[in-house]
């Protein structure tokens, strides 16, 4: 059903649509979204499940890092773009 | 009574003192059950109390019924994957040792089990009503279950009582030395009298590859929490097609006055059972285990190059059957012990050091021997645990082989 929302607030002919007046209806995808955000930052949770205590990283750890924290501040600003719109 | 809000505020904010993320954790109990990314994410979306009842009821009212959630597919793949015929979750492992001696047996019946078996055997067996008999070891060093002497204990049994115990139980691995025992003989010796076998997989189903099936177990029970990277409480119970019956008999009870019946519910499990993050993290860990347990054979040449490796410090010695077919691992620590007599914070000194090396795991105030389970550490943090042994070990001056 989440999913279903998210589709619809990603859906230019649905923008504009807020069957909720009050609610931020046009970004009814917001608790997914989050989710995501949250999954990103629990992937770098595990990694580092892998690296205690001292954390010391190879290349590509590092890099797996980047791009969940890359990913998490994407998904964020588009919340937050969501929310002000 | 109301509670003043000082007191509750040690409920807020609730935080773990050891964090796998900061500390490397070497307690046996806790190695496997550590989640999975999935798992973790999961909880996210199942936390809350009935949340997977949210298409409840199927067709018919049961757990094991629902299908959004795949718990009614996830019951079967469970089965097929400890190759058995039908699985249930259930709270817990002991849980699950109860219902099958429940189901299985009458008040008085013997259990016959090995005398390495965690207590939780013998309290089932107990609060089930039922007697134990035990299966003697070695003692040490190897303290070796003589698995041949299931026949002369379930002969006890028949002399004694005048018929045969109602189950036999083997702990497929023991809690205290991690030893793997031959689960193939007590399953002949189970099946040549016709008994019921449980093989008690708390330490190894979720972990290393079990096939009941190739094994001969009548029942597999095993503990999500302990080795499925589940959250606690979560316990298995697989079993044979020839036992569903007994074990899932349906609740005959009705009312006197309403007359209502509760037919669709299966009584041992006291109708549904484990529901919530417990089950949706064994869940979304399960094909994160399904891979795992083919990579057993890293798991087994990390602890013993480790075992290998402590073993070079004056009075380390492994007890139990070398060598290590399982990541529990109970060390003999001689040395250690002799820093203790002197040391200002006596055992607790060892424990105090491997915390400034950020290791926990190890019993506080333990030196003479321990327990260590290295499941699921990569080859870094095996051996960032030697070197901080080995640097412990040079600090009090012992020497190395």
């Amino acid at each position: 059903m989440a999913e279903r929302f998210r589709r619809r607030a990603a859906d230019p002919l649905h923008w504009g649509s807020n069957p909720h007046p009050g609610s931020i209806g046009d970004y009814m995808g917001i608790s997914s979204d989050l989710k995501e955000i949250i999954g990103d930052l629990i992937k770098i949770l595990t990694l580092l499940r892998k690296t205690s205590p001292d954390h010391r990283m190879s290349e590509s750890q590092k890099e797996e890092i980047i791009r969940s924290l890359d990913s998490a501040r994407s998904r964020l600003d588009k919340l937050r773009e969501g929310i002000e719109k | 009574m109301k509670i003043p809000k000082e007191r509750l505020e040690k409920y807020k904010g609730l935080k773990r003192d050891f964090a796998e993320e900061d500390y490397i954790n070497l307690q046996p109990i806790q190695r496997g059950g550590v989640l999975t990314e999935e798992a973790m994410r999961a909880i996210l979306e199942f936390g809350d109390g009935y949340s997977t009842c949210d298409w409840c009821p199927p067709k018919t009212a049961r757990l094991d019924m629902i299908t959004n959630p795949p718990i009614q597919d996830f019951y079967k793949d469970l089965a097929e994957f400890l190759g058995m015929d039908v699985a249930r979750v259930v709270t817990r492992c002991r849980e699950a040792k109860f219902i099958a001696f429940r189901m299985l047996g009458r008040p008085g019946d013997y259990v016959v089990l090995d005398s390495t078996a965690h207590y939780s055997s013998y309290i089932a067996a107990e609060l089930a009503d039922m007697k134990v008999k035990e299966v003697p070891n070695s003692g040490p060093p190897e303290f070796r279950v003589d698995l041949n002497e299931y026949v002369t204990k379930i002969e006890e049994v028949k002399k004694e009582c005048g018929k045969l115990p109602a189950v036999v139980l083997l702990t497929h691995v023991d809690y205290l030395y991690g030893n793997l025992n031959d689960a193939k003989i007590v399953s002949k010796i189970a099946k040549e009298y016709g008994i019921p076998f449980i093989l008690n997989c708390a330490y190894t189903a979720g972990v290393m590859p079990v096939n009941g099936k190739e094994l001969g177990a009548d029942i597999i029970t095993s503990s999500g929490h302990k080795s499925w990277a589940a959250s606690a409480p979560t316990g298995i119970l697989a079993f044979n097609k020839s036992l569903e019956e007994k074990l899932t008999a349906r609740s005959k009870i009705e009312g006197d006055l309403t007359k209502r019946k509760f037919a669709a519910k299966e009584l041992a499990m006291l109708g549904c059972t484990v529901m919530g993050a417990p089950l949706i993290t064994l869940m979304a860990s399960f094909p994160e285990v399904v891979s795992r347990v083919e990579r057993w054979g890293e798991e087994i040449e990390k602890v013993r190059y480790l075992v290998s490796e402590l073993e070079r410090i004056e009075g380390m010695r492994q007890l139990g059957i070398r060598p290590k077919m399982h990541t529990l691992t109970h060390m003999e620590t001689e040395g250690f012990y002799k820093v203790s007599l002197t040391h200002k914070r006596k055992g607790y000194f060892l424990y105090d050091e491997l915390r400034d090396w950020k290791i926990v795991g190890i019993q506080p105030g333990l030196t003479k021997h321990f327990k260590f389970n290295t499941y699921g550490l990569t080859w870094d943090q095996i051996r960032y645990v030697r070197d901080a042994f080995f640097e412990i070990a040079k600090k009090y001056g012992l020497s190395f082989n």
